[in-house]
């Protein structure tokens, strides 16, 4: 395990420590920092940091707000501007491949279960030949966009949900955001099949897996050699 | 204090000067800074600067064990931070005489 899991983990452990409100205050800076493009291991030492005066503020009876002031969000971005994060580090590139990595092997798994699955017991036979096609393609691309860009959301806005958001419109949320995942989900599904003709080539399915498992390996290989900044 | 970018060189040469008297961590910082005057402070102020120091290699810090939660990041001067503090301190006592020899015969300040 590398030293940035360890320290994950670690902060994990001792987050629940807090209190819930804490908790509540702490989770969205750790969203905050986490997606504000600073290097994930500086990321997490500056998270552990954070945590600790929390923990501590907690343990001498005071308020986060006397610690940090209450605008959670200023605290952040201060914090972010004196760790001046540059906006190329291979580092950063190695660790974004590496998630595109396993959410592509994470996609590919999920076009197993619900497209081959289903033909293997129809047929009564294994298929060990993957289809690389279009439809394929296409779908991966679009869920690799959006969860990017989800998560940037989810950044920006951390510390929104915690006033405005929460009261009243829960429900009327619920359904909309219900509403929308079907839609997304019969779109994709829809290109899924409508594309399958198209295909460019095929491969046998260890071999696909052996490709991502030796990928994802290699590159967090080269990212744990590389010097944060 | 009420201007916040001259307020922060100041802190930077303040942190420096109670850091060369001994290594410390953030809150201990923040008291001894409250102790000394600056009443509206906070680890909130206090933590940018630390990590904006730190990242110009004028700090080193040691992680020692803490009676709560984790590890206690302890701060001492590097090399480079003593020579920043001296340059500080010589830049401040210039200023100093500068705007005494200005305000010598200013009287707005006393009502």
């Amino acid at each position: 395990m590398g030293k940035l899991d360890d320290l994950i983990r670690k902060n994990y452990e001792l987050s629940k420590k807090l209190t819930p409100e804490n908790d509540e205050i702490y989770t969205n800076i750790v969203c905050y920092l986490r997606t504000s493009g600073m290097d994930e291991l500086e990321a997490e030492e500056i998270i552990q940091d954070i945590l600790g005066m929390m923990l501590e503020a907690q343990k001498r009876g005071e308020e986060i707000e006397q610690v940090i002031g209450n605008d959670y969000r200023a605290f952040c971005d201060s914090v972010i501007e004196a760790a001046h994060p540059k906006r190329f580090s291979w580092r950063k590139l190695f660790s974004d491949l590496e998630i595109v990595v396993i959410v592509i092997s994470f996609l590919w798994l999920l076009d197993i279960i619900f497209f081959y699955l289903p033909q293997m017991f129809k047929q009564g036979r294994l298929i060990l030949d993957f289809q690389v096609s279009l439809g394929f393609l296409i779908n991966t691309a679009i869920i690799l966009l959006a969860s990017v860009l989800i998560v940037k959301y989810i950044g920006k806005t951390s510390f929104k949900d915690s006033k405005e958001k929460r009261q009243g419109h829960k429900w009327r949320q619920f359904v909309l955001l219900w509403v929308i995942i079907s839609c997304i989900i019969a779109l994709l599904g829809l290109i899924r099949y409508k594309l399958n003709p198209f295909v460019f080539f095929s491969v046998k399915m260890y071999y696909l897996a052996a490709v991502f498992a030796g990928l994802y390996l290699l590159l967090r290989a080269v990212k744990e050699k590389l010097p944060v900044n | 204090m009420k201007n916040p970018q001259l307020l922060k060189g100041l802190l930077e040469g303040c942190i420096l000067k109670l850091i060369s008297d001994g290594e410390t961590y953030g809150y201990e910082l923040v008291e001894n800074l409250k102790k000394y005057g600056f009443r509206d402070i906070s680890e909130g102020t206090v933590y940018p600067l630390l990590i904006r120091l730190k990242k110009n290699k004028l700090l080193n810090s040691k992680d020692r064990e803490s009676p709560y939660g984790p590890k206690r990041k302890y701060y001492s001067l590097s090399e480079e931070g003593e020579k920043e503090l001296e340059s500080f301190y010589r830049t401040w006592r210039e200023l100093c005489n500068v705007i005494d020899l200005i305000f010598k015969d200013y009287e707005g300040g006393e009502h």
